[in-house]
This record gives structure tokens, C-alpha cells and sequence, in this order.
């Protein structure tokens, strides 16, 4: 039986060093702290759940969820972003595949996916060694309509499921919702950033009520998230991982020169809280 | 090909065809002409703004793909690179 020893969200962007002054130095701050609690958690699999920016994805055929399953990952490059191979987990994922046919949930199998900086940027902060193997597990937001909440809910629960019953007793996984929080992209709104929405959706989430979510529908998220904010799919995932569970605010800024309200919490399981361990 | 879907096959080709995207930054008119689009579209397409390629029917997501292709300039703004090169600098 593998655990789930923590969750954690985080944005997924970073653009150009100084356009956004100190509130990018502090967003930055806040990813690399991410990336050490991660480390510190010595997780055997980083399950990283992001959005396809359609550098893979075009919108002839469309996934709502779907999962990397190779052993290693070339990465894209865009944002310029190194592309040098990200160590993968191709038992994991081709084991979740099979747990959710059993489980009447489809799954797309993703063969040569290219991450791109949904994936990698989270997974070069998270371990810059590109050593600890990573699953991209990826949720369609470009898609209309866009999967509702209360299924990425689902995913999450079976994940979590999967972690228990299906893998190796020690197994220690961190799953990481990334992207969001509000942005709107290729809109007339686009550069507008809406810190309520952001801090509705930390709130509900760091109070251990991340299930509360999947009562937004598609159309409050675009109205008050934008498109963009439709990756918190991806953060609601990650929180059904480990439902009930406390978290805390790493990082939350508004930027509106990145066109984004940029936020990273952290869920790490109870009996791996330090003072837990004590 | 579906008329509702080509400016959105278009972005997608530039980035799945090989050596299209240099040859669409090298000459993008020349690159166009090859696909059905109304002159609307063309000129759309050709301008790459995001207004512009809402107009001519392109998916909002798709525009941030397309408008890196046709604007290179843009890869320097959205660069993460600064930040990724201080993290695998810093000692672990």
C-alpha cells in the first residue's frame, strides 16, 4: 500500500525575470519553497496535474483527462524552458490507466507527450536534477465544455484509491495541482485578475473543504476565473487526493504583467507533518 | 478539413509540420496561401493580434500558440528561463 504524503498547488508560469518586479521575486520565492517541502517529503512518484497549452492537444480530438505514461518525458521547450528528459513512471501510470477502466472512469493513455511548461516548469523547481520521476496527468481546459469540477474531483479520488490499494507498500507520492489561479487568455478581459476567485478557491481548499468547489459550474469559473481559471480542475484534483486535509498559503500575488493571479499551497499528510513524526 | 477548425489547424500545424513554423517566420503569407481562408482570415491571421485571430474564429488558447509563432519576439517577454537557470544553479 503506497501513501499519499502530500498536495500541493502551485502556478505554473514565470515570464520574463523583472516584468513583474518584486511580486515575481516572491512568486519565485514561494515555487522554490514548494520545491524543497517537496523534496524534504523524499516522494518516490510526482503526480503533476496540469493543462495541455495544445503544443500536444489540437481540438480535433478532445481528452477531458488523460495520463503520461512513458518512462521518460521530453519536454517541449516553450517559455524556454530546458528540454533535456524528465524521469517518468511508466508503472505508475499505466497501472492508474488500468485501476480507472476497473473503475468505470476513462483515462487517455498519452504516448511521446511532450510536457510543456505546465508540467515542466513545476517539475524542474520541484527536483532540478530531473532524478524523481514525474506522471503527467493532464485535464483538458481548452475543451468546451470543459470537464466539470465535481469529476476532477473524481480523479482525485481514485488516484488517492489507486495509491492505497495498488502500489507498493512505502511508496511515497506527492501530487501537485498546477496553473490558475484567474487569468483570462485570448479574451476581451485578457490582463484582468480577479483575487476573490483566487482566494475562494485557497480558501476552500487550505479549510480542508476543497469538495465545496465542485459546486462551481464551467460557466461561474469562466465568468469570475476567466478560461484561464479553469485550471483549478487541476488544484481540485490534487485536494481530493487528500480530502479533509488542512493546508496552508505558500504564495498568492496578482500580476497583471503575467496576466495572472499566481498562487502555491501546501497539504502535506498528517503523519508526515513534522510534528507529527515527533 | 473543417472550415469551423482551420485557423485553429493552422497554429497546430506550424508546430507539428516539420521545419513549418521557420518557413511560415521566414514568409507567413507564403505559408497562408496554402490554406483556404477567407481574405478576412488571411489578413487576420497575417496581423496576429489577439483580437485580430478572435475574429478570423481562432479558440482563444490556440491565439497564445499562434501569436508565438508569428511574433517571435514574444518567446523573450513569456521567458522562464532567468528563473529555471537560478534554481538548477543553486546548491542542493
Amino acid at each position: 500500500m503506497g501513501r499519499i504524503v502530500g498536495g500541493f498547488a502551485t502556478a505554473h508560469i514565470m515570464m520574463s525575470r523583472g516584468s513583474a518586479g518584486d511580486k515575481g521575486e516572491r512568486v519565485f520565492a514561494g515555487m522554490k519553497e514548494i520545491g524543497r517541502r517537496i523534496r524534504a517529503l523524499s516522494p518516490d512518484v510526482v503526480v503533476i496535474i496540469s493543462s495541455d497549452h495544445l503544443y500536444n492537444y489540437d481540438l480535433s480530438i478532445q481528452a477531458p483527462f488523460a495520463i503520461a505514461t512513458d518512462a521518460q518525458h521530453q519536454p517541449f521547450g516553450d517559455m524556454s524552458l530546458p528540454t533535456a528528459p524528465l524521469a517518468g513512471a511508466a508503472d505508475f501510470a499505466c497501472g492508474f490507466v488500468g485501476f480507472a477502466a476497473e473503475h468505470d472512469a476513462d483515462l487517455v493513455r498519452l504516448q511521446d507527450y511532450r510536457p510543456d511548461h505546465g508540467v515542466t516548469l513545476p517539475a524542474l523547481i520541484i527536483d532540478p536534477d530531473r532524478q524523481t520521476p514525474i506522471v503527467p496527468f493532464i485535464i483538458n481546459t481548452a475543451m468546451d465544455p470543459a470537464p466539470r469540477l465535481a469529476r476532477a474531483w473524481r480523479y482525485g479520488e481514485l488516484l488517492a484509491e489507486y495509491v492505497q490499494a495498488a502500489r507498493p507498500a512505502d511508496e511515497r507520492v506527492v501530487v501537485v495541482g498546477t496553473g490558475g489561479l484567474s487569468h483570462w487568455l485570448g479574451v476581451a478581459d485578457m490582463g484582468r485578475v480577479n483575487p476573490a476567485f483566487d482566494h475562494a478557491v485557497i480558501d476552500a481548499i487550505n479549510s480542508g473543504n476543497g469538495q465545496s468547489l465542485t459546486a462551481w459550474t464551467s460557466d461561474y469559473v469562466l465568468e469570475h476565473g476567466g478560461n484561464g481559471g479553469l485550471e483549478i480542475l487541476n488544484w481540485v484534483m490534487m485536494a481530493a487526493t487528500l480530502p479533509g486535509q488542512c493546508g496552508e498559503t505558500i504564495y498568492y500575488e496578482e500580476i497583471p504583467e503575467w496576466v495572472t493571479g499566481m498562487g502555491g499551497i501546501a497539504l502535506v499528510s498528517t503523519p508526515d507533518l513534522p510534528e507529527a513524526n515527533a | 478539413m473543417n472550415p469551423d477548425n482551420l485557423v485553429n489547424r493552422i497554429a497546430s500545424d506550424l508546430y507539428r509540420v516539420p521545419g513549418l513554423k521557420a518557413r511560415f517566420q521566414d514568409d507567413p503569407a507564403s505559408v497562408l496561401s496554402r490554406y483556404p481562408l477567407s481574405e478576412a482570415q488571411r489578413a487576420g491571421l497575417m496581423e496576429g493580434s489577439f483580437p485580430s485571430l478572435a475574429e478570423a474564429g481562432m479558440h482563444p488558447l490556440v491565439q497564445m500558440i499562434y501569436s508565438v509563432a508569428r511574433h517571435p519576439a514574444i518567446n523573450a517577454q513569456i521567458s522562464a528561463r532567468a528563473y529555471i537557470d537560478d534554481v538548477m544553479a543553486e546548491e542542493r
